[in-house]
Order: structure tokens, then C-alpha cells, then sequence
């Protein structure tokens, strides 16, 4: 991120007054947009890390007093200790997730860079279509699908699982993956795969050896917004799954907060705060790649 | 080669989308209690919603968190990138703070505002009170809880908001510089140059934007139930309880199709004025 405006004066020049104020001016709101967006955050790890029933004190400590944090090793085993009603352990919940989030983010990730290629590299009758009706794609509501995909796959069988899920995403899955992995393809210079070319590389080796090596910024930028997108997912399960054995967090998480006595909010948010701390902890990873995965895919039809 | 390439999406798009979209459509002209077999009714099921007091409401309150949740998603995320757009110490970690909230579920951030302004123990009327102001509903009160859900839809902006700093970093530094040389001032600058240029990603967000709060459900499910009365009532959630609790899967896909054809007109109009107010570079 090199091309950014200089803030600073550059050296050498006499610093006025009409400098500095902007400055300033730009600092008071950075630091009113930080409280504003981490008040949440803070609050939710607050609550997470309070006695149950004492989360509420005012005027609040820096730390909720006393700070219990056993109250996540606890939460993850579902003990009673944090008033949990004898939910069991997280880990099925969690292996579950699991399998959601990584089956379908392969499946996405895999075919979405497969058809984004196609439109971004190839030339064949139909192209044009194809792209139009995925830009189509793009801006349909997902409540018109909801229930026709709802009655297939109960047709076939496969409710009560993650499968009805996982599955279309192994079939490009949505058209914003696509669109934006082809935005991607298209500035990466073609010279480079031309000369691939030269040497005999086919187009299958071509997308994997040359362009997907270069791609990770958009494939990381795709596999988070994807991903969490999954594990955040509330809808889906709710209407495909029934088993307890078989939710993911998400739904199980949620039920948690519906108990018919009121929400326990001390261990609503030790569970919330198990269940963010991985995607939090993967996003803070590649968060430099996530942000120049969107800087090169040049949004907005440009 | 090339058929085999797009042959996954022509399959997911023609089994996932196309299909499911004819599909539906068909649903909506006939009586499904899903355990028996659909019974042709023609357009009765739309018919009966002209007189369905909820659909009528389920309009309304959709379209008002539309139209408010939009201007806070996409001010709010142009804001937040405009003051971000600065190589100034601690700039870079706020921008990765202002992605964290989006990657917390919507309906745990939902319960969480509900426990902030919780009626009786919130402390946001705990405040209030040793202001000696009254008592507030909050999200028990029919005239604020609909407010309220589009307020905390804002800590929603993060996708919006990295979409944006992308955009403001790709406008060549040499515009700013050349009408810095004419003499115009910050305010002037962000008129000519940084809305202009910025235009095609505003109208991104804009479209992605409306698409994606006609159809918000999380909030209301996790927090209100669509209470109280039925002022958070979203269509997405009306949709589903006739879908998956009154097992109406006809009357469901007709209020699908309604939802649809007002989400395409609403994108239609936008970029039917799109032409005025986005700047495509090299088209004149």
C-alpha cells in the first residue's frame, strides 16, 4: 500500500499552523470511530469474563471485577460452573462448524477460480452470456431460492445435514466469487501465461502453477468474507438441520440464547467469544493479504 | 476445454438459481402444505395478500430499515474510509478493528445491543435515569425497537468499508496533485475528484447494500421476534414462519416473488440514475 497521500508535509518545508489542524481534526475522529466500533467488542469480552448475573455494574470497571477467566475452559466443556443447564461439551458443535466452514470454502474457492479463469482467459461462444447471467446472479435475493432448494433437497434426502449446504458451493456457489476472482484474473498481466503458453503449459496448468500462485490475496480475501460468512451462518442450519448432534455453532450457540428462563449472559458470551476468537485470530493472520486481495480486484466495474 | 471450466457454475447456477427461481414461481401459483402435493390456485395466493394486514406491515418495516440501514451502511463505511485513507500512525490498525465487528454473528451482536438497552436492567437506561430522564422501552417499545435495529446495523459496514479504502486507494495520486496546483481546497477535491472517481465503487456498495438489507432476518430472529407487535416484523421473517412454521410453501414463494420484483425494481431505479451521478473514467 505504497501509493497513499502523505500526511506529513515533506521535510525540508516550514510546518504552519494550517497543517497541523487537519491533522488533528482527522485524529479526534479516528479515535471517535475506534470507541464507537470497539464498544461492542469490549463489552462482549466483558460480559463473557463476569460472574453470571453480576455482568451489570456501573459505572463499569476497566475489567469486570472479579474477572473470571475460567469462565471459557468452562463454557467449551459446558460445566454447570458458569450456569450452563448441562449442555455438554462444545466440541461436536465445533467439529461440525468445522466441517461446514472447510468443506464449503474448498468447494468455493476450488471451482470459483476454475470458472473465474474460463471468463477471464478464454474465448468461447457463449462467454458473453454466461458472464451477463452471472452479473444476474449477483443481485438475486437468496429468499427466492430459499425454499425451491429447500424441497429438492428434501426430495433427495439429504435435510437434517450440512450437505444442502456444502454442495452448491462445490458448483461455483455464488456469483461474487466469481465475479471477483475474475476482476483479479484480469489484472494480472496476460504476458505472463502467454509465455507459459509458448512453452507448451496447457490452460489446467496455466490457472494452478502460474495464476492461483499469484492470487492468494484474492483467495484470501474470498476465503475469509466466505468463510465467515458460513460460520456465522444462522439461517441455513435452521432450516436444514434438526439433530442436536448435528448443528453447527452457529444454531447451537443460538439456542442458548432463547432458554425459556432469560439468557444466561455471562456464558452466552463466553460461547460467543470461543466461537469469534478463531475467525478473529485467522483474520488478523492475513489481514494484510485480505486488504490488497480487494485493492487489486478492482471493484465496482472499473 | 472451456465448457468443461464454466460446466461447474452452468450446473450450480441452472440447479441453484435458475431452476430454483422458475421453481419457485410455479410454487407461488399453487396451494403447498408441503405434505401434500401442490394444488394449482393461480394467482389466489397474491390475491390473498391484498388483504394480509402482516404482508402490508412485513412491507413496511422492511422498506423503512432498508432505506436507513442503507444510508448508515454506505455513509457510514464511506466516512470511516475517507478517514482511514491516510498513511498517519495508528491508521493501519484501525483498519483491521472496524473489519472485527463484521466477523462476530449478527445475532450474538444483536443480543449483545440487547443487553445494553435492555428495558429493565440496560445500562443505557441506568444512564438515563441518573440523568433523570424516563424509563426507555428500547426494543420493547414499538416506536424505537425498529430505529434501534437499523442503529445496530451500522457495526455491519465492514465489507463496505475495506471495498471503499480499495477504491480510494486506486485513485491516481497525480489528480489530487494537478488541482491542488489550480488552487482548490480538501472540500473541493473530494467534490471533483474523489466522488467522481469513487462513484462506480459507491454504486457497488449502494446495490450490495439494498440487496442485503431487504433480506435482513438474523436481527429479528435473535432479538425481537419480530415484536414488539409486529414492528420489527421483516419480511425475510415473515417469509419464514409461513414457510417453515405455517408449512404455506405457496404462499411463501408468492411472498419470495414479491420481495424479488420490488428488490429489482429498487436496483433498476438506482441504476437507471446511475448515468447522472457515476463517472466512468474514458467514457464521456
Amino acid at each position: 500500500v505504497s501509493d497513499l497521500a502523505p500526511a506529513v508535509p515533506p521535510v525540508g518545508r516550514h510546518v504552519r499552523p494550517g497543517d497541523i489542524a487537519p491533522v488533528v481534526a482527522r485524529y479526534a475522529g479516528l479515535l471517535l470511530a475506534a470507541v464507537v466500533i470497539l464498544l461492542p467488542l469490549y463489552y462482549l469480552v466483558y460480559i463473557a469474563l463476569s460472574v453470571p448475573g453480576q455482568e451489570f455494574k456501573f459505572p463499569p470497571g476497566l475489567l469486570p471485577d472479579p474477572t473470571q477467566v475460567q469462565n471459557l475452559p468452562n463454557a467449551w466443556r459446558g460445566s454447570t460452573d458458569v450456569g450452563a443447564p448441562g449442555t455438554g461439551s462444545l466440541a461436536p458443535y465445533f467439529l461440525n462448524s468445522l466441517m461446514y466452514v472447510g468443506l464449503a470454502t474448498l468447494g468455493a474457492l476450488i471451482t470459483q477460480s476454475i470458472v473465474a479463469y474460463a471468463l477471464a482467459r478464454m474465448d468461447f461462444p457463449g462467454k458473453n452470456v454466461i458472464f451477463a447471467l452471472t452479473v444476474a446472479m449477483l443481485m438475486m435475493p437468496f429468499v427466492v431460492t430459499l425454499i425451491p432448494r429447500f424441497i429438492l433437497f428434501r426430495n433427495l434426502g439429504l435435510t437434517n445435514s450440512l450437505w444442502p449446504l456444502i454442495i452448491p458451493w462445490w458448483f461455483g456457489g455464488s456469483a461474487y466469487g466469481i465475479f471477483l476472482m475474475r476482476q483479479f484474473f484480469l489484472s494480472i498481466p496476460r504476458e505472463i501465461d502467454e509465455a507459459a503458453r509458448v512453452d507448451g503449459a496447457g490452460h489446467w496448468r496455466i490457472l494452478w502453477r502460474i495464476l492461483i500462485p499469484q492470487a492468494t490475496p484474492i483467495l484470501v480475501a474470498l476465503g475469509i468474507l466466505e468463510g465467515s460468512y458460513f460460520w456465522n451462518d444462522l439461517l441455513g442450519p435452521l432450516i436444514y438441520v434438526d439433530s442436536e448432534s448435528k448443528k453447527p455453532l452457529s444454531l447451537g450457540i443460538f439456542f442458548m440464547s432463547q432458554a425459556p428462563f432469560g439468557i444466561n449472559y455471562a456464558l452466552f458470551f463466553s460461547v460467543t467469544v470461543l466461537m469469534v476468537l478463531p475467525v478473529v485470530l485467522v483474520f488478523l493472520v492475513l489481514q494484510r493479504r485480505f486488504q490488497s486481495g480487494f485493492l487489486h480486484s478492482g471493484l465496482g466495474g472499473r | 476445454v472451456a465448457y468443461l471450466f464454466v460446466a461447474p457454475w452452468l450446473i450450480g447456477m441452472s440447479a441453484f438459481y435458475i431452476g430454483p427461481m422458475v421453481a419457485s414461481f410455479v410454487y407461488s401459483l399453487t396451494d403447498y402444505p408441503i405434505i401434500a402435493k401442490p394444488r394449482w390456485i393461480g394467482l389466489g395466493n397474491y390475491r390473498e395478500m391484498l388483504h394480509d394486514e402482516q404482508f402490508r406491515k412485513a412491507l413496511e418495516v422492511t422498506t423503512v430499515y432498508m432505506a436507513g440501514s442503507v444510508i448508515l451502511y454506505v455513509g457510514g463505511a464511506l466516512c470511516l474510509a475517507l478517514l482511514c485513507n491516510r498513511r498517519l500512525p495508528g491508521v493501519g490498525m484501525l483498519r483491521t478493528l472496524i473489519f472485527l465487528p463484521s466477523l462476530v454473528p449478527l445475532f450474538a451482536m444483536a443480543i449483545l445491543w440487547g443487553w445494553f438497552f435492555n428495558k429493565d436492567f440496560g445500562i443505557v437506561n441506568y444512564v438515563l435515569g441518573q440523568l433523570g430522564v424516563g424509563r426507555q422501552g428500547f426494543f420493547q417499545s414499538s416506536s424505537q425497537a425498529l430505529p434501534l435495529c437499523i442503529t445496530i446495523s451500522f457495526w455491519t459496514v465492514g465489507t463496505a468499508f475495506v471495498v471503499f479504502l480499495a477504491g480510494l486507494q486506486s485513485i491516481p495520486q497525480d489528480l489530487y496533485e494537478a488541482s491542488r496546483i489550480d488552487g482548490a481546497g480538501a472540500l473541493r477535491r473530494f467534490w471533483h475528484v474523489t466522488l467522481p472517481m469513487l462513484s462506480p465503487v459507491i454504486l457497488f456498495n449502494l446495490v450490495i447494500g439494498v440487496i442485503l438489507s431487504f433480506q435482513v432476518f438474523d436481527i429479528a430472529w435473535a432479538l425481537t421476534n419480530g415484536g414488539p407487535g409486529n414492528a420489527t416484523l421483516f419480511f425475510v421473517l415473515y417469509i419464514w414462519r409461513q414457510a417453515f412454521q405455517n408449512f404455506a410453501m405457496g404462499y411463501a414463494s408468492a411472498l419470495a416473488w414479491v420481495l424479488f420484483l420490488i428488490i429489482v425494481l429498487v436496483t433498476a431505479v438506482i441504476f437507471r440514475t446511475a448515468r447522472y451521478w457515476v463517472h466512468y473514467e474514458g467514457a464521456k
